[in-house]
């Protein structure tokens, strides 16, 4: 069966720097694999290779069979993502957004059952510039979710929810694993991994210095933010 | 298509939810063409001989200021970045942008040659050749507004740059001030400035006569 994402030999430098080198790892229909790093380590640039917006200086990228460098919009279709730093026109309403963004996908979710199951529905009207913090997250999974994508690419998604919004994220990354698509998910919350993710690859200066299962990884004892913090040289 | 189409449609809408957008895009081509015709209120014919002059200035502020300044606000807030996550080409975003900024600068257009009507001006020579003479200025000029969107970082910068083409074009570049009132200098330096030939192009198709300046490009026939 093909992989939903396979990435291969995948560099990229930005002058002296080598934010990536050589990443290699492969996700399957229906598993969540996470990417665990400090910051600096090469995890946004993987991200940002496999959805397009950078291109790597070597190395590839499928998604589902497809050659993500060769026909990147082929890809971006069976895609879908929620950055660390993006945004929307401030005056666009959720359900504007949800129905221009899903003109572009072949088959797209309905947006009231987005609006639903991303709690926006009292906010479907209102502009963006008046949504909270939470909510625009919501929206920006909701977005993700529109096109309806086998592989879902989420960098750092957590950052700034609250605990309902945490758990409510979760909720839907295991949806979308029940529903056998694929989730790269970039954390630095050790919790979130250890309880999401089937496989970690723990980067630090955009190598890929350990992969396995959260209990492989902590097998020698001690949690897996002590394996992570000696494995990236956090620890000495 | 249907992408297109949709994102077309969401520009228009949310600059119709823009005060500033509104006030910049309709207002100020208004205010220019009221002064107009106090200015020159002792023409036989209201507004005829200037007809050239309002568009353009109207498609020089949309083109200066109104485009870039959309683009370059989105690409800060990371809207850009955003689009770039879709399943489409960068020209379907560009294209949509420069066809909802058409779309606004002709309905400014058309607000101005009605209340330019009721002022008392007659209606265009060739309703066509002012049509195509407007298109041609619009996608020429619009295409600065890419430009100046890609050469600048943030808001201010377009600003600044904007002022930097707008304004010269205006006093010396025989848009606002006619070339025969300008210096045989400035006369000269006018032919390095598109914006007098937007006007000669626009009144020809309004009133059969260029009134052009002594080095036109087009047929003298004032």
């Amino acid at each position: 069966m093909t992989n939903a994402l396979t990435v291969t030999g995948l560099s990229r430098g930005y002058g002296a720097i080598q934010a990536a080198d050589g990443i290699r790892f492969e996700i399957a229909a229906g598993e969540v694999f996470g990417l665990l790093g400090p910051n600096g380590a090469g995890k946004t640039t993987t991200i940002e290779c496999v959805l397009g917006l950078v291109r790597p200086d070597s190395g590839s990228v499928q998604v589902c069979g497809i050659d993500a460098l060769a026909q990147p919009q082929v890809a971006r279709a069976k895609m879908g993502a929620v950055l660390q730093a993006t945004g929307l026109p401030d005056k666009i309403t959720p359900r504007e957004a949800l129905e221009v963004f899903g003109a572009f996908y072949p088959a797209p979710l309905k947006s009231d059952a987005l609006l639903d199951r991303f709690g926006l529905r009292e906010k479907q009207g209102a502009a963006y510039d008046t949504l909270s913090g939470g909510q625009k997250q919501r929206l920006a999974l909701a977005l993700a979710f529109v096109g309806d994508p086998q592989l879902l690419v989420l960098d750092e998604p957590a950052t700034g929810l609250d605990i309902q919004m945490r758990r409510e994220l979760h909720d839907h990354i295991r949806e979308m694993k029940a529903a056998s698509r694929a989730i790269l998910l970039a954390t630095h919350d050790m919790d979130e991994a250890a309880q999401l993710c089937d496989r970690i690859a723990v980067i630090a200066s955009g190598r890929i210095v350990a992969t396995g299962t959260p209990a492989e990884l902590i097998v020698g004892g001690g949690s897996l933010e002590d394996v992570i913090l000696t494995l990236t040289g956090g620890l000495r | 298509m249907t992408a297109l189409l949709s994102l077309t449609f969401l520009g228009l809408k949310l600059n119709f939810r823009n005060r500033m957008a509104i006030l910049y895009g309709y207002l100020f081509p208004l205010i220019f063409l009221v002064a107009f015709w106090a200015v020159y209120r002792s023409d036989p014919v209201p507004l005829a001989l200037h007809l050239g002059q309002f568009l353009t200035v109207t498609i020089l502020g949309s083109a200066c200021f109104g485009l870039p300044t959309t683009i370059v606000s989105e690409r800060e807030r990371g809207v850009w970045r955003r689009y770039r996550l879709l399943p489409a080409q960068g020209w379907v975003f560009l294209a949509s942008v420069l066809l909802s900024r058409a779309v606004l600068l002709v309905t400014a257009a058309l607000l101005q040659l009605a209340l330019a009507f009721a002022f008392g001006m007659p209606a265009p020579a060739h309703p066509l050749g002012l049509l195509i003479a407007f298109a041609a200025a619009s996608f020429a000029f619009l295409g600065f507004g890419l430009v100046i969107a890609m050469l600048v970082d943030n808001v201010p910068a377009v600003q600044a740059l904007g002022q930097c083409i707008f304004l010269p074009m205006l006093m010396i570049g025989g848009v606002a001030v006619q070339l025969e009132s300008l210096p045989a200098w400035a006369q000269h330096l006018s032919l390095f400035f598109p914006g007098r030939y937007a006007v000669e192009a626009l009144q020809l198709s309004a009133t059969a006569r260029a009134c052009p300046g002594p080095d036109s490009i087009l047929p003298r026939c004032c």
